[in-house]
């Protein structure tokens, strides 16, 4: 691998485009011959992260768009999230309490904590007017 | 996503095909919702074609086991994929789900307390 592969993915905030993502980046993971367990942890990270953008992230409900960019390097896979709703750092969000009975388990609550276990480092930037989360994924962990 | 329903006696067998996601997890709830509504308490989800779940489809299967412990009924989900049953290990909902390696294994489990 020498130039790094790259993908860019523009979405509306609508619920609906996650399933596009979703195989958009699984075509990006096979052409690039990487394990497939990898696309299914990418995605349900993306599939988290935009669902918060979506549901919470704007007032009013007029059409906005999210950029997703994805690159892949000798050490491993970035994906990162630009969108332009109220600033939110999902990396702030508390950790769910995963002992509790069913009884008293929260409804919610668990989708952040799912990125934070399938990707190896995240940050979040504020920009002017935009939110930026960057995830990344190891090589070593790639088949983990 | 298609939600099968299916009855083997007492027992409601749901059986799950495609993504659940924060755009599909709604039909399941939906699915679920009526058969609580309608006094079915023992229910089994196979998972066999479930491809994909996200926190919104964990979500659905939280608040059904909810609404049927209050009903004295069960949920009990069987056949999950390896990407699946790693969603749930994740979130430690493994511990709190009864979670069969076959369809027939679910539906016995709630013979055994009939």
């Amino acid at each position: 691998m020498n130039e790094p592969e790259r993908l860019t993915i523009a979405i509306k905030n609508d619920l609906a485009e996650i399933g596009r993502v979703s195989r958009i980046v699984t075509d990006f993971v096979t052409r690039n011959r990487l394990p497939a367990k990898l696309a299914f942890d990418l995605n349900l990270s993306l599939d988290e992260i935009l669902t918060n953008i979506i549901s919470y992230g704007y007032e009013g409900d007029g059409e906005r768009q999210i950029d997703i960019r994805c690159t892949l390097a000798e050490d491993g896979v970035t994906v990162e999230v630009e969108d332009d709703g109220r600033p939110f750092n999902p990396i702030e969000t508390p950790e769910p309490d995963l002992s509790a009975l069913l009884e008293d388990r929260p409804i919610g609550g668990l989708g952040v904590h799912l990125v934070r276990q399938l990707m190896d480092q995240l940050e979040y930037r504020r920009l002017e007017r935009k939110n930026l989360l960057i995830m990344k994924r190891r090589i070593e962990s790639w088949n983990a | 996503m298609e939600c099968i329903e299916e009855r083997n006696e007492s027992v409601v067998i749901v059986g799950l095909q495609g993504r659940m996601d924060s755009s599909t997890a709604r039909i399941v709830e939906e699915k679920m919702l009526s058969l609580i509504d309608r006094g079915e308490s023992r229910l089994v989800v196979d998972c066999a074609h479930l491809d994909y779940i996200s926190s919104a489809g964990l979500r659905v299967f939280l608040m059904a086991a909810k609404r049927l412990t209050q009903a004295r009924g069960k949920l009990v989900l069987s056949t999950m994929s390896d990407d699946v049953k790693q969603v749930f290990d994740l979130t430690g909902f493994s511990s709190i789900f009864q979670i069969c390696p076959s369809r027939e294994e679910a539906i016995n489990s709630h013979r055994r307390e009939s």
